[in-house]
C-alpha cells in the first residue's frame, strides 16, 4: 500500500490498486483456511479413535478358588494404526464366592506397573513405587490415587467373560482410557 | 519515514503492525524489499496467460503442505505401503481430502507447467535476457515428471507397481548403459523393497530439496528481469520500447526484452 499515491495515476487507479490488494488478502486468506480446517482434522484425527472393548473367555467357574486371586493371561489383536498386533495382556480374577466373580485391571493406578497378588501378606503389591492393595482393590499403602481398576465380569454358556478396559492413570477417578 | 504526526489534540498512534513494521523497515529495509517484490512495472500487455507460472506455483505449494502431512501416516515399505495408504483414505478424517489434493495436484501440476512452458515459447520469451530464466524452466519441468514418476510408485498397489515396471524398462532399452541405468533406477534387478524405499527418499528428500532452491532462481530471474511484453507486431512500438527500456531496473543494460523478428 505503501506506493499507492506516488504512482501518479488517477484516483479511480488508486482505490482499484487497494481494491485488488484486499481481494487478493481475501481470498489468500480464504484459500488458507480451506486448507488449514482439513488438515487439522486430519492430524488429530486418530487421536479421536476409541479403542474397542473386548470380551476375554477367562475359563469356568471351577477353575478358579474361593478366595484367591488368579491371573489370566491372554492375547489381543491390537489394531494399530495399519498394522494388526497380537499384545499380551492379563486380568486378575477373584472368585468371593460361588458365583461372585470380580476382575482387576493389572495395571496399577498410579502409573502403571503390573500388580501381583502375594499369598503371604494377602495383598497386591506393585513393584514401582510401593503401592498396596487389598483383595478387594483398596489402596493400603503407596502412591496410587485410586483403588485397582474393577472390569465387568459375566458369564456366558458356563464360561466367564471379562470385558478388558484400560482406565487412565494417575488421577483419583476411574475414566475409560 | 515515520508519518508525520499531529501536533496537537488527539496524538493517533500507530496501529501495532505498523509499529512492527516500522522497525524492521528501520533495521532491514523491509518496505523496500516489498515494492520491489510487488509494486513491479509490468507490460501493459499482460494478459492471462501469464497467470500460468504463478497458477504452478500455487498448485507447487499446495504439493508440499499435503505431501508434508501424506508422509505423517504414509510408510515406505512392501508391507505397509499399501496399507498405510488405504488408513489415510478410510480412516482419517480428511484423509480423502489431503490425499486427493495431492492425486490431482500432481497432474495438475504437469498439465500447468507445460502451458507454462507453451505460453512461454509462444510469446517467444524465453529470449534474449531471459535464457537463464529458459533453462532454470527446463530443469523445473524435469524436475516436476520426476516428482511425478517417483510419487506414482508410492501408493504401492497393481497400477503403481506395473507403472514402474513399463518406466523403469523403458529407460532399460537404452543403447549400452540402459541394463545399468535400470539397475540402479530399481536398486537390483526386481522392482521391491529397495525400489521402493529409494523412490520415496528420491520423491521427499532428494527432489524437493532440488525443486526448492531452482523455484527461488527461476522467480528471482523473474523479479530482477521482469516480465516481458507480448510480441507486438508494430515495428515503430517495439522500437519505441526498446529505446525507452525498462526504467524500473537499475544496473540492467537498456533492453527491452521483447523479442526480435
Ligand atoms: C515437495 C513436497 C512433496 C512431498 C513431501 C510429497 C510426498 C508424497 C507422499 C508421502 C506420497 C505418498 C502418499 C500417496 O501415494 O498418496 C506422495 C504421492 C505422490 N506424489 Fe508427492 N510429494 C511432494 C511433491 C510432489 C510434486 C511436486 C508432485 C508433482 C508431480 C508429486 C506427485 C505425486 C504423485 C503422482 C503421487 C502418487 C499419488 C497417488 O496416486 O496417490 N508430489 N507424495
Ligand atoms: S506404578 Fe504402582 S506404585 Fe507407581
Amino acid at each position: 500500500m505503501c506506493c499507492a499515491d506516488v504512482s501518479g495515476h488517477e484516483e479511480h487507479d488508486v482505490s482499484r490498486r487497494r481494491f485488488l490488494s484486499y481481494a487478493t488478502a481475501a481470498i489468500g486468506a480464504f484459500i488458507a483456511t480451506a486448507v488449514s480446517i482439513p488438515i487439522v482434522g486430519y492430524v488429530v484425527s486418530p487421536a479421536l479413535k476409541k479403542r474397542e472393548t473386548p470380551s476375554i473367555s477367562v475359563g469356568t467357574p471351577n477353575d478358579f478358588t474361593i478366595g484367591q486371586p488368579k491371573l489370566v493371561d491372554f492375547t489381543l489383536t491390537r489394531r494399530d494404526g495399519w498394522v494388526e498386533q497380537p499384545e499380551k495382556k492379563s486380568v486378575w480374577v477373584l472368585r468371593k464366592t460361588a458365583n461372585d466373580f470380580v476382575a482387576y485391571n493389572p495395571r496399577c493406578t498410579h502409573l502403571g506397573c503390573a500388580v501381583s497378588w502375594q499369598a503371604a501378606s494377602n495383598h497386591f503389591v506393585c513393584p514401582c513405587h510401593g503401592g498396596v492393595f487389598t483383595i478387594d482393590g483398596t489402596v493400603t499403602a503407596g502412591p496410587p490415587p485410586r483403588p485397582l481398576d474393577t472390569l465387568d465380569v459375566k458369564t456366558e454358556g458356563g464360561r466367564l467373560l471379562v470385558a478388558y478396559k484400560d482406565f487412565r492413570l494417575g488421577i483419583p477417578q476411574k475414566e475409560e482410557a | 519515514m515515520q508519518p508525520m504526526r499531529e501536533p496537537f489534540g488527539q496524538q493517533t498512534r500507530p496501529s501495532i503492525s505498523e509499529r512492527v513494521i516500522d522497525s524492521l523497515d528501520e533495521r532491514l529495509g523491509v518496505r523496500s524489499i516489498w515494492a520491489a517484490l510487488m509494486d513491479r512495472h509490468i507490460p501493459r500487455s499482460v494478459n492471462w496467460w501469464y497467470t500460468l507460472g504463478s497458477a504452478t506455483l500455487f498448485v507447487f505449494t499446495l504439493q508440499v503442505v499435503t505431501g508434508i502431512f501424506l508422509a505423517a501416516y504414509y510408510v515406505p515399505s512392501p508391507d505397509h505401503a499399501y496399507d498405510s495408504v488405504q488408513y489415510i483414505m478410510n480412516e482419517v478424517i480428511f484423509g480423502q481430502v489431503v490425499r486427493g489434493l495431492h492425486h490431482w495436484g500432481a497432474s495438475a501440476m504437469v498439465v500447468l507447467v507445460v502451458a507454462h512452458m507453451l505460453r512461454v515459447i509462444v510469446m517467444g520469451a524465453y529470449k534474449y535476457p531471459r535464457e537463464f530464466t529458459w533453462t532454470a524452466g527446463v530443469f523445473l519441468l524435469l524436475l516436476t515428471f520426476g516428482f511425478g514418476f517417483t510419487g506414482y510408485l508410492l501408493p504401492w498397489d497393481e497400477k503403481a507397481y506395473w507403472a514402474t515396471t513399463v518406466g523403469t524398462n523403458m529407460a532399460g532399452t537404452v543403447p549400452v548403459v540402459g541394463g545399468f541405468i535400470l539397475r540402479v533406477l530399481r536398486g537390483g534387478a526386481d522392482l521391491g523393497a529397495v525400489t521402493l524405499a529409494r523412490f520415496f527418499a528420491f520423491h521427499v528428500l532428494l527432489l524437493p530439496a532440488l525443486i526448492v532452491p531452482l523455484v527461488g532462481l527461476h522467480l528471482f530471474m523473474v523479479v530482477r528481469i521482469g516480465i516481458s511484453g507480448a510480441p507486438d507486431r508494430a515495428y515503430e512500438r517495439e522500437q519505441q520500447a526498446r529505446q525507452r527500456g525498462y526504467s524500473g531496473i537499475s544496473g540492467l543494460p537498456k533492453r527491452s526484452g521483447i523479442p526480435k523478428r
